[in-house]
């Protein structure tokens, strides 16, 4: 979705139009989900959020400016909800850090999510992917999975554009580091 | 371009290609329902939070107008009974 198609359709959102809103709600629940679940690994707290992400967009839609990048700013309200979730984990006393939260924060009923990533590398890259701090993984989960620049990812973060490169040659680096590993484990 | 560089660019299109977890089907319904209850609350001029509240305050409506309903018959038919000498 273009950013010229983006700012008409907020303009239509902003008169209520369930057209536009409807165009908005196909681009982007499914990418929203997968990021939210990847980030939180707790399909209900994934679809709580997601649910809250939409809620916001359409009582917030006056505070957007015509210039909002939306997917941009779904995102961004999506991860800040994903890290507020892994935040009240954290303080429920559970632990949300590198490869702690593997155990800590995966949803332990088999998904048919799980059940449909049969293919062993997409399964390598999911565990990799988990054994990240959040902090790192959102960067590849935004720039890797999703495809986005890293200047928009930065905007999503709300870090700096060079922050958010270093943060993604780290993220890079960790993960191959860790499919390496498993290779020579396995 | 190093060894390095390729292997980080097959690394991110080997996340690329991955396979994304599905969102619950009947929930995302949901969803789109209140969201469109909340936009159409808002070309009518009232606050989209009431969105959530509507089919509450639709059937607390309804109850209220049968209770009213029923407490006006009652009162009718005591005073036919009245007029009627019973």
């Amino acid at each position: 979705m273009d950013s010229e198609t983006e700012r008409r359709l907020v303009g239509r959102l902003k008169g209520g139009d369930e057209s536009a809103f409807d165009l908005v709600y196909e681009a982007y629940r499914r990418p929203l989900f997968a990021f939210l679940y990847r980030l939180t690994r707790n399909r209900d707290a994934a679809e709580d959020a997601l649910e809250e992400t939409w809620l916001r967009l359409v009582g917030r839609i006056d505070t957007l400016r015509d210039e909002t990048q939306l997917g941009s700013w779904l995102f961004a309200v999506a991860r800040n909800l994903a890290f507020d979730f892994l935040r009240a984990r954290a303080f429920d006393g559970e632990t949300v850090g590198n490869t702690d939260l593997a155990g800590s924060l995966a949803d332990t009923r088999p998904s048919p999510y799980d059940t449909a990533a049969a293919h062993e590398l997409d399964r390598r890259l999911e565990r990799g992917l988990l054994a990240l701090p959040p902090s790192l993984r959102e960067v590849l989960l935004l720039v890797g999975v999703r495809g986005m620049l890293p200047s928009d990812a930065a905007v999503v973060c709300n870090v700096r554009a060079d922050a958010l490169r270093q943060r993604l040659h780290r993220a890079r680096d960790m993960l191959a580091r860790w499919l390496e590993e498993q290779d020579r484990a396995g | 371009m190093t060894d390095d560089t390729h292997d980080d660019d097959h690394l991110l299109a080997e996340l690329a290609a991955l396979r994304g977890p599905e969102p619950d089907r009947e929930r995302a319904e949901r969803t789109r329902d209140l969201c469109h209850r909340r936009l159409a609350l808002r070309r009518r001029g009232r606050p989209a939070w009431t969105a959530r509240f509507l089919p509450w305050a639709q059937a607390v409506e309804a109850a209220l107008v049968a209770a009213l309903a029923l407490v006006y018959l009652n009162g009718a038919v005591q005073r036919a009974l009245v007029l009627l000498g019973r």
